[in-house]
């Protein structure tokens, strides 16, 4: 025979890869005697070429194989079968499967909570056409405590933006504080939004209904209105065209009116008016027309860009690097202007002026962790339980394996049956997923009021695999391990098997699960401790019984005389803001003899604020009641923390000292001790009270607050006729009243919502490791039966076998503990309370006191376990042998 | 009735089979189609129609001895089935009445 008779072998074997057995060998011949004629005609090469192609050519329809699944249909058979038995396993350990059922359900149904949420802050803002072209603008400030991040820029970021930038598509400047009563016919409604340039139509892709959105923002004395605003003035009458008068008097046109923003938007407000409005409001400020348009004054506006379809976000950065730059030399700032995506925004990092609803991305993820940890937790006992009753499965796994099932087949079987108690569980998790909702929005505080969690199928099908994750993953390990048996040990001979060989692992398992239930319940004994020293914190000045009411513009002269025909209210005093909550104004002052210039923290007030808080005046005397404000000359009081700054030692000697401030001079005329007007989260410092007199430059108004001194009593019936003063006063903006201990409530909110979602995590962390551990010693009391009988029978005492059985558990739950303790106290000392200065001790007894509990459950479920065990007769357990 | 009746290419291969005898095996019935007809015919197409028709039940195969040559695979030789037979005959039959009924003067002249 020639050499090169046959052609290349590995055509022929892909050929047998393909083509159909009986049809094989006849056609393979054939092209073998084509090869060969063709190797005499055309020489070696064509020959291979053409028989190479033959061979491809005769992938056809009815010359391939059909595919192994579909020949092997006996796959179904099997899977059926595996779906019964796992079925009937399940049904037959009642007690186990409701363990597992339950716990995984609990579980998941945090899971499914945390999912939602997740899928829902993704899908924020992500309305608008080409949403990944949009960013905002957002400055970051350096100063002596690091990097500020704030959402908001200057308007001169925006405008240089539109004139210089290339690359850009569109620009929108939004302003916020747009706001006024707006009345039609005989009907009166506020109106609250923002200021915004008519780019905002380019930016965004907001649904417009009538009229048309770019030019209505384009012109001055325009407003844009939502649905729901224009249904509010008008009724069902058309609002487009119409014109609405402002409290002032002035005229404003509708001249589009756009659908409700989406409650997935960041931007949402009932109204937008045209920037141009806004300039020739301030085309006649004494602070010149154009002081909004400073590279500082950055605290209200955002800025949002579109950019070409071509244009990266590197590019961008890039000219606004140049930017920030020349603007900084020239304004002696530090100031540098970044760009987040739309959809970055919610879920996003933590910004200040972030001006709308917000939700911290930390805060998800935190939230997801610890729904991981849960999950995790509630697959172990999983995991554990079917390890430790995998003796139990051994024969129904020899005889598969016997028949022919391969270790894939064994393994796929056992995951089955835990994707069946994971599906199971789902459907319970599904049900407690409706009755967590609403608590679960609830306790997100603030940050819960943007969302709705609705269910959409995408939401719903990734649930359905999360189920069956979970289920592959909790049946992963005890399937490998059963699938892993040997037939010849399981039949030949049974003790061979090492039963307890995985008890350490198991053991680690159950150390894991209390560590967790240990700490997340010392969390929330700590979390709770910290929120009550919050609230009950000596701010150095009293809160007791004053009511903080809005003023709204009105005037607070008239608001005074309403308030004070009321026999309960003992006094009345008026502020700029509430300090203690979380809010802060400064304004600069220098002190000319050192000529040092400071920020300070100040609030504007009448003459009795300070008597009415009860702050405690160390020197000089309180606010001249008859001084009379000149147009830059006023009084000031100050604490030492601020003297402290200006390095003046003696209190005395700080009366008379002068300020400037703002174009104006005050004198000090008193001095107070230090108070904490910040949060538990700032340390004291220098702050400033002036003294206000209804309005002040531009007419804006000083006070922005009542503070009402109530006489106690009943307080209710107090709240009603303070709300019917104010209706006579102002019929159309809200009684908008707190008390104080409410606000500083609200202040700390975050810290509530955290305790209690922790503390219903500790609930179920703690009911899931019960469970585990109620399985575990149920099981092992069963498989000790006999030893316990038999030891009974040689004169053991209950007692001598509580110990014995429970001595074990007990062991593991003092790890537990040896773990989770400092673990805990390590974590909030070093890094969750990192950020509150005031605080209280971790202490011993919130520590101990967390493990305590689960010592105590552990000891229960052991004891009532045991005790069933040691009270069985041992004629019962031992007759049969 | 569509399906029972031959497709050309069908009708030109069974009649092959039918003239081979013997040595129906799909290489030669390749060849004796070009050394008849003319026409170059490609394997692929042959082997599709052949296995279309055993599974219509016009042809029987069967498998034949192992030689060395063909790489030492064995030839799968058709036969023509009854079936096959009176699939021929009835298209012959169905030709034959329609050239009895055309006149001679029509070809003329060719």
């Amino acid at each position: 025979m020639k050499k090169f008779e046959s052609p290349p072998k590995w055509m022929d074997q892909f050929m047998s890869f393909y083509c159909n057995e009986h049809l094989l060998e006849d056609l393979q011949g054939d092209l073998h005697e084509f090869y060969l004629r063709n190797l005499t005609a055309r020489g070696r090469f064509m020959a291979r070429l053409i028989y190479f192609f033959d061979v491809l050519k005769f992938i056809r329809l009815y010359t391939v194989k059909t595919p192994k699944l579909f020949r092997q249909m006996n796959y179904f058979a099997i899977f059926k079968n595996s779906f019964k038995t796992s079925l009937r396993s399940i049904y037959r350990n009642k007690l186990f499967s409701g363990i597992n059922v339950i716990g995984l359900s609990i579980s998941m149904s945090v899971g499914l909570l945390v999912i939602s949420l997740f899928m829902e802050l993704n899908g924020f803002d992500t309305f608008h056409q080409d949403v990944d072209k949009i960013y905002r603008v957002m400055n970051t400030i350096t100063d002596e405590d690091g990097l500020q991040p704030y959402a908001s820029t200057s308007i001169l970021t925006g405008q240089r933006i539109e004139e210089e930038f290339t690359g850009v598509k569109a620009v929108a400047i939004t302003r916020s504080g747009f706001g006024i009563d707006a009345s039609y016919g005989d009907k009166v409604i506020p109106l609250r939004g923002k200021h915004v340039t008519p780019g905002f139509a380019d930016v965004f892709s907001f649904e417009v209904l009538e009229g048309n959105l770019k030019r209505a923002l384009s012109e001055p004395n325009s407003l844009v209105l939502t649905e729901k605003a224009t249904a509010k003035l008008f009724g069902d009458e058309s609002g487009l065209n119409k014109v609405v008068k402002s409290g002032d008097g002035r005229n404003f046109v509708i001249n589009a009116i756009i659908k409700d923003f989406p409650k997935k938007s960041h931007i949402n407000v009932e109204a937008l008016c045209s920037f141009k409005t806004f300039e020739e409001e301030n085309k006649n400020s004494s602070w010149g027309s154009k002081w909004y348009v400073s590279w500082k004054a950055m605290w209200s506006n955002h800025v949002y860009v579109r950019l070409n379809e071509d244009y990266s976000e590197e590019q961008f950065q890039k000219q606004l690097d140049d930017l920030s730059e020349r603007q900084n030399d020239l304004n002696d700032a530090n100031i540098a202007l970044g760009a987040i995506t739309l959809t970055g925004i919610i879920p996003g990092p933590k910004m200040y002026n972030m001006g709308g609803p917000s939700f911290e991305i930390s805060i998800l993820y935190i939230l997801m962790s610890l729904a991981a940890f849960i999950l995790i937790s509630a697959c172990f006992n999983y995991t554990n339980l079917s390890i430790a009753r995998s003796l139990r499965r051994s024969k129904e796994v020899g005889i598969r394996k016997t028949v022919g099932a391969s270790r894939g087949q064994v393994f796929f079987q056992f995951v089955i049956e835990a994707a069946i108690v994971s599906s199971f569980a789902l459907v319970i998790a599904y049900g407690l997923f409706f009755l967590l909702r609403p608590f679960f929005i609830e306790t997100l505080g603030y940050s819960g009021e943007i969302l709705e969690m609705t269910l959409t199928p995408s939401i719903i099908f990734a649930f359905i695999l999360f189920a069956l994750a979970i289920g592959v993953l909790a049946g992963m390990f005890p399937s490998y391990l059963m699938s892993r048996m040997q037939v010849k040990s399981i039949f030949n001979d049974m003790s061979s098997i090492k039963l307890f060989s995985n008890i350490s692992l198991r053991k680690a398992l159950i150390i894991f699960q209390f560590s967790l239930s240990m700490i997340f319940i010392m969390s929330a004994i700590i979390g709770f401790k910290q929120y009550k020293y919050m609230l009950d914190f000596d701010l150095g000045y009293t809160t007791e019984n004053v009511l903080n009411l809005s003023l709204s513009n009105n005037d607070y002269k008239t608001v005074e005389t309403e308030l004070r025909k009321i026999s309960q209210v003992k006094d009345v005093s008026f502020s700029l803001m509430i300090p203690s909550v979380g809010s802060m104004y400064t304004i600069e002052i220098k002190d000319p003899i050192l000529n040092d210039s400071l920020d300070v923290a100040y609030n504007k007030v009448s003459p009795n604020y300070l008597k009415l808080h009860e702050h405690d005046l160390i020197a000089g005397s309180n606010f001249d009641e008859s001084y009379v404000n000149s147009e830059n000359k006023t009084q000031l009081i100050v604490n030492k923390k601020l003297l402290e700054r200006f390095r003046i030692s003696d209190p005395e000697k700080a009366i008379g000292r002068k300020f400037k401030m703002d174009g104006g001079i005050g004198t000090v005329v008193g001095v107070i001790n230090d108070f904490h007007f910040g949060t538990t989260e700032n340390e004291l410092g220098p702050f400033l009270f002036v003294l206000g007199q209804g309005s002040g430059k531009e007419d804006w108004p000083d006070f922005y607050h009542a503070n009402i001194k109530l006489n106690k009593g009943d307080v209710k019936e107090a709240v009603n006729q303070i709300e019917a003063a104010w209706r006579r006063v102002d019929d159309v903006h809200q009684f908008n009243a707190l008390f104080y201990s409410e606000e500083i409530e609200r202040t700390y909110a975050f810290l509530k919502s955290l305790v209690s979602i922790i503390g219903v995590l500790a609930i179920i962390a703690v009911s899931i490791s019960t469970l585990g551990l109620l399985g575990m010693v149920v099981f092992t009391t069963e498989t000790r039966l006999k030893e316990i009988s038999i030891r009974k029978i040689l004169g053991a005492t209950e007692g001598n076998l509580l110990i014995l059985l429970g001595k074990s558990f007990m062991i593991l739950l003092c790890i537990a503990a040896a773990i989770s303790i400092p673990v805990t106290s390590y974590t909030f000392n070093e890094y969750v309370l990192q950020d509150y200065i005031y605080r209280p001790k971790v202490g011993f007894w919130e520590l101990v006191g967390g493990c305590t509990i689960i010592f105590l459950i552990g000891l229960i479920i052991v004891f009532s376990q045991t005790i069933v065990a040691t009270r069985t007769n041992p004629s019962k357990t031992l007759r049969s042998e | 009735m569509k399906g029972e009746n031959l497709g050309e290419f069908e009708e030109i291969v069974l009649l092959t089979i039918a003239a081979l005898l013997e040595e129906a095996y799909s290489v030669a019935v390749c060849d004796h189609i070009e050394n008849m007809t003319g026409r170059r015919v490609k394997l692929g197409v042959v082997h599709a129609v052949l296995n279309r028709m055993e599974k219509k039940g016009y042809i029987t195969s069967e498998l034949g001895d192992p030689t060395r040559e063909r790489g030492g695979k064995r030839k799968r030789f058709f036969k023509i089935s009854h079936a096959g037979k009176i699939a021929l005959l009835r298209s012959k039959e169905q030709r034959d009445r329609l050239w009895r009924v055309i006149p001679e003067s029509i070809f003329q002249g060719i």
